[in-house]
């Protein structure tokens, strides 16, 4: 209770003192910089590359594509996903169709078809976007789903007792009912998106945030890896936060 | 002869089990269920009252037979034959009063008129300042009385109970009996009543129809002619305790194996 309600504080008196501790160990020697670079030299680095930007790039631009094609891809797979799982657990001929196929791919890790993805969309954005899309768009599908399957039978019989008809239904009971389940599927394909991001771009960009991680190695340019390093899970923590805080007010219900 | 507001016009109802073959739930019941009146069905549980009740509401439709809402046969569910549930089954995302305006909502009634009725009605459950809660933070009999709103609310022509106080408190019961006669008194709505608590049935009754187990056949309609008002202390009166004497009776003869 009391870490709940100073949640905030705590937590940042916990990376405060990771931070002092990562200070002292650079500051003593005890860590060896070519592996860890000292906070200070992170900070300076960093400043460097907001002012100067990195391969010709100023550093918000690789921060802002990464994003972008994060956000286009996975709400792309929002867009489409959430209406065929919706689909798929109203209609039984439409889950017969699609499900075989989702069950096969849905194993298949996302890093795994970026070559094919590359061979039929190019190395231009339309490929990232459509990776993002991918991963993003099963895990979608399949909560969409098993959230109205899990409608219990007992709301569904109140509603038709109060005269609803499909189209109630459908707006009163199945898309409210399944909002928790969809809520989770956005939030964990989210992580996922970014996540693959940086993979992508590790693999074939000239800009984003995994593309400065990949180029600072091959240049052993260890500060600038941090620097990436450090972005990303800063980018990739706040997302997550904004997703939470959509879900406990549209999905007020979850968990009482 | 005064047309009854429900006919349970002599149904029988089959079910098939894929396991048991064919199971034969209710048998050539026959029931009339007058205007205003409180009527029970009671009996053993699997009696197949239930079922007689789910028939009347509209889910599913019988073997045999058919059941005539003033006179005309039902066919599919609907609010004038609306039902409160043996669990509340509110929906958690819509408030205490999106939830009593719902069978309002759904038949097209315009809103603030709607808003004003349900405000009355909760009014009546007691439970008038909770109208902006959810679900969640209500305790299970309050729940049972919203859901209780959200059927009556409709003005149905005979509301439909399926042992709805069973799940609950002793003496959340007996407040929620005493409500439920209170709102009757004051609304004069046609009831029918599941239930197998022989107490239950003689307290709210004005008959009682007890079944036997399955195939579930009437055994004895029995007219409860305690004056009313009624109020808890009935339960220890002569004449209450020989009806519940007479029924015990019928119904032990159902328990025995």
């Amino acid at each position: 209770m009391i870490y709940r309600k100073y949640f905030t504080l705590l937590t940042g008196i916990s990376l405060t003192g990771w931070l002092a501790l990562w200070c002292l160990g650079s500051y003593t020697g005890f860590i060896n910089p070519e592996f860890l670079t000292p906070p200070w030299e992170l900070w300076s680095q960093f400043v460097l590359m907001a002012k100067e930007g990195y391969a010709g790039t100023p550093l918000f631009e690789h921060f802002y594509i990464s994003l972008f094609r994060t956000l286009a891809g996975f709400a792309l797979a929002i867009l489409i996903g959430v209406p065929m799982g919706l689909l798929m657990g109203m209609s039984p001929i439409i889950h017969f169709i699609f499900n075989p196929l989702i069950s096969l791919l849905r194993p298949i890790p996302t890093i795994a078809y970026i070559p094919l993805v590359i061979l039929w969309f190019g190395i231009g954005e339309g490929s990232k976007i459509v990776i993002i899309f991918l991963s993003a768009f099963l895990f979608i599908v399949l909560s969409t789903y098993q959230g109205v399957l899990q409608i219990p039978e007992g709301y569904k019989r109140v509603a038709l007792n109060l005269g609803a008809n499909s189209w109630d239904m459908f707006f009163r009971v199945i898309l409210p009912c399944s909002a928790p389940s969809i809520m989770t599927g956005i939030k964990i394909s989210l992580a996922i998106s970014w996540a693959v991001v940086v993979a992508a771009e590790l693999i074939a960009a000239q800009e984003g945030l995994g593309y400065l991680i990949s180029d600072g190695s091959v240049f052993f340019r260890l500060p600038v890896v941090y620097v990436g390093v450090i972005l990303i899970g800063i980018v990739g923590f706040t997302l997550e936060s904004v997703v939470t805080k959509i879900e406990t007010s549209v999905v007020h219900w979850r968990g009482k | 002869m005064v047309q009854p507001r429900v006919h349970i016009n002599n149904i029988s109802k089959t079910f098939f089990d894929p396991n048991k073959g064919d199971i034969e739930a209710i048998k050539s019941l026959d029931i009339s269920i007058q205007a205003n009146e409180i009527y029970c069905l009671l009996g053993p549980s699997g009696c197949g009252k239930s079922t007689a009740l789910n028939l009347v509401a509209g889910f599913g439709s019988p073997t045999s037979g058919n059941v005539l809402l003033n006179g005309k046969p039902i066919d599919k569910p609907g609010p004038e034959r609306a039902m409160v549930f043996q669990t509340p089954t509110l929906f958690p995302w819509l408030t205490v009063l999106g939830n009593v305006n719902l069978g309002l909502s759904i038949g097209g009634v315009v809103k603030a008129e709607a808003t004003d009725l349900s405000m009355r009605y909760l009014d009546d459950i007691g439970l008038s300042g909770f109208e902006n809660r959810y679900p969640y933070d209500l305790s299970g009999g309050m729940q049972q009385r919203v859901a209780l709103a959200r059927a009556w609310v409709n003005t149905p022509d005979v509301l439909l109970l399926d042992e709805p106080f069973g799940a609950l408190d002793a003496q959340t019961r007996v407040i929620m009996q005493e409500l439920l006669l209170d709102l009757w008194t004051k609304h004069g709505t046609t009831i029918l009543f599941v239930t197998h608590d022989i107490e239950e049935a003689i307290f709210l009754g004005d008959r009682i129809g007890v079944m036997s187990k399955r195939p579930g056949i009437m055994k004895e309609e029995i007219t409860i002619d305690i004056s009313r008002p009624r109020s808890i202390g009935v339960n220890t009166t002569p004449e209450f305790i020989q009806f519940k004497e007479r029924i015990l009776g019928q119904l032990y003869e159902e328990w025995k194996p």
